[in-house]
């Protein structure tokens, strides 16, 4: 599994105190933290520096802490706050702090049951749930989980933005959650 | 496919392309609305063009074997410098030692040969952390000495008095070389006049500070610890007032004091916000902190030093382990509710204090007083360190949160966890910045984190009749299987 792959190498380094160790175990995930970097602080070289900076910062907490159970979540965590950080540091009223800290909130850490990997499953709690959703979010949810459709098929299909169905499902999804967890 | 391909620069791009096939593009769509981590990250790609993305993700592969490669290399040099200075050091010390051996029998230095040098050497009044350092490094070395030195008399007045010019020489010494291989200063101390000052010997001998007696000669005391392993300047200042010496005292003469001044900052320890007004005392000597939690504080000895402000816990610590902070004191709130105390002309302190834009001041004005409180249940507690009038919670209560906590937690450990969090909870209600302030073990904070994030919304912190933003202190216990 590769969160033993990832386990394994940080171990590794614990043991070495190696950074090309640590390389090997940060360069696949790169791409997402300069992803996420860039979303969060706009700026192409700010975030490239960013990049590296997390790589320094997780050479010292790896050592620190205990091998955490999932790097790759642990990872997410670290580069937003240091995002937050930064954007902190540069006037805590800035308007991308605020909004930083505002999203950061709607990314939840369970696995929302129509993510599981499985067939989604029609329980009855899910079904009436679907049903108390808004049109527009249910059929979202429909064409993306049932029908498999892509988000950019649904965005041509309903004549939207792709960024538009997105955060759509998102918010379907949270909508369900809130309702199963009531009634369950 | 593999983890490593699936978020790599060149699939990314073929999505951004529109180069997958549709099931392909299916499980991307899926696995970003599965991982948020994955979807953040494509929002942040879309601002640039499938060109920049290209040669940013070449750059930064580049970036990271270059900066792998320039850590290695730095890590050599502080050994090389420490092994040089230990070299350079062990050779002044050599020299010094033999200029030093001669002179030990003799009694009288010159005064007024001394007080010229005070005022060729006085320099800045505060030192410097590392000075502090340094000076402690030799103040505590010399307090571990095998002499048989009553450690009472250190802090007599008479030593006080008598010890700190470390500039003084006796009259057929090498003065020049002396002052120059000292490095700490002090300020001029007037009361020179009736104290006799015998000697100064500066050595650079290893850790080995023996006092010496009367007479008695240099060699035979340093021997047998000449052997140095790291060298630590030492500066032994044998000198005591005549008129005010013990005659029980078997020839052991004054000791090494400390007198040196600092700057620092007291702060809380969960806001990080200055504390203005705090206390900071040792013996008898005080200082207070000024607008911005800045102190300046002579430190005499190294009893402890207290540091104390209303509503928060009083700290007692140790000369060396404020300096190793940085001279920067930390403060936790006193859990203890000042419930009793009566806040008067609460509007007007505001009034005359907010002259802007701050909202990181507030929360320490509004709370002039630093009201604590806290709400708890059997596995949650929450601690608020404002005083506002109505203060974020769950909805429902800590309560029935503390029975959500119990019965979504993933895990039920042997024996007690605990973790403590603190975010701020908006004026909108929702959470942000959550920090792990402590915990047992970090499997327990993540969990935390996210029965906190997954778990009830909370209702915002409420003053004056609006909402507002509230840092919360929210510390969870995972109770053990019973």
């Amino acid at each position: 599994m590769n969160q033993n792959k990832d386990s394994i190498l940080i171990k590794k380094y614990k043991d070495t105190n190696s950074l090309e160790i640590l390389g090997e175990l940060y360069h696949p995930f790169m791409p997402l933290v300069y992803g996420v970097c860039l979303k969060y602080l706009k700026n192409r070289e700010t975030s490239q520096d960013a990049v590296i900076d997390i790589f320094e910062k997780l050479a010292v907490e790896l050592k620190k802490h205990e091998i955490p159970v999932n790097f790759k979540t642990w990872l997410y965590v670290v580069t937003k706050n240091f995002c937050l950080m930064k954007l902190r540091k540069d006037g805590s009223e800035s308007k991308a702090f605020k909004k930083m800290s505002d999203e950061i909130m709607d990314n939840g850490y369970s696995v929302h049951p129509l993510d599981k990997d499985e067939d989604v499953d029609l329980s009855p709690v899910l079904k009436a749930c679907m049903e108390k959703l808004k049109e527009k979010q249910r059929i979202s949810i429909e064409m993306f989980y049932y029908k498999k459709l892509t988000y950019k098929e649904i965005a041509v299909n309903l004549k939207v933005d792709e960024k538009k169905v997105k955060s759509d499902i998102q918010n379907a999804k949270r909508n369900l959650k809130i309702c199963i967890e009531n009634n369950d | 496919m593999s983890e490593a391909r699936k978020y790599s620069i060149n699939n990314v791009l073929k999505y951004l392309k529109d180069k997958l096939s549709k099931k392909e593009r299916y499980a991307f769509d899926k696995e970003m609305s599965k991982d948020p981590f994955l979807a953040d990250a494509m929002d942040g790609f879309s601002q640039l063009s499938p060109e920049e993305l290209l040669s940013d993700g070449a750059k930064l592969d580049l970036r990271l074997k270059e900066h792998i490669a320039k850590k290695k290399t730095r890590k050599l040099i502080p050994y090389i410098s420490i092994a040089a200075s230990v070299v350079i050091l062990f050779g002044i010390g050599t020299l010094m030692l033999y200029n030093n051996v001669n002179k030990i029998s003799e009694r009288n230095l010159a005064q007024d040969v001394n007080d010229e040098k005070f005022t060729d050497t006085i320099k800045a009044d505060y030192l410097s952390p590392e000075d502090s350092r340094k000076l402690l490094d030799e103040f505590e070395t010399s307090k571990e000495s095998e002499s048989s030195l009553n450690e009472s008399e250190l802090f007599d007045d008479k030593a006080k008095v008598s010890s700190p010019k470390k500039e003084m020489i006796s009259k057929n010494k090498a003065p020049d070389k002396l002052v120059e291989s000292i490095m700490i200063e002090e300020e001029a101390m007037p009361e020179m006049d009736d104290v006799e000052l015998e000697e100064l010997i500066v050595d650079e001998e290893p850790a080995v500070i023996a006092y010496q007696q009367k007479g008695e000669a240099p060699e035979a005391v340093l021997s047998g610890k000449a052997a140095g392993v790291e060298t630590k300047k030492t500066i032994r200042i044998r000198g005591v007032s005549s008129s005010r010496r013990k005659s029980s005292r078997e020839g052991y003469d004054s000791s090494p004091v400390l007198n040196f001044e600092i700057q620092g900052t007291i702060i809380d320890t969960y806001t990080k916000e200055p504390l203005i007004g705090a206390m900071i005392t040792q013996n008898n000597n005080g200082a207070i902190s000024d607008m911005e939690g800045n102190f300046n504080f002579r430190i005499e000895d190294d009893s402890l030093i207290q540091v104390s402000f209303i509503g928060y816990k009083t700290e007692e610590l140790h000369v060396r382990e404020l300096i190793e902070n940085e001279n920067i004191i930390e403060l936790e709130t006193d859990e203890i509710a000042l419930s009793e105390v009566v806040v008067v002309g609460y509007g007007t302190n505001k009034k005359a204090l907010n002259t802007g834009a701050v909202s990181e001041v507030d929360m320490q004005i509004e709370t002039p007083e630093n009201l604590s409180s806290t709400i708890r249940t059997k596995n949650a507690r929450i601690n608020y360190n404002s005083g506002f009038e109505n203060h974020a919670e769950p909805v429902g209560g800590i309560k029935k949160f503390g029975k959500y906590l119990k019965s979504n937690s993933r895990f039920s450990p042997e024996k007690n966890m605990k973790v403590i969090l603190e975010f701020y909870v908006y004026d909108t209600g929702r959470l942000g910045e959550i920090n792990v302030i402590k915990t047992d073990e970090q499997k327990y904070s993540d969990e935390a984190v996210r029965l906190l994030i997954e778990g009830p919304e909370w209702t915002p912190a409420e003053n004056n009749g609006k909402t507002v933003r509230e840092l919360v202190n929210l510390k969870i216990t995972f109770e053990k299987n019973e």
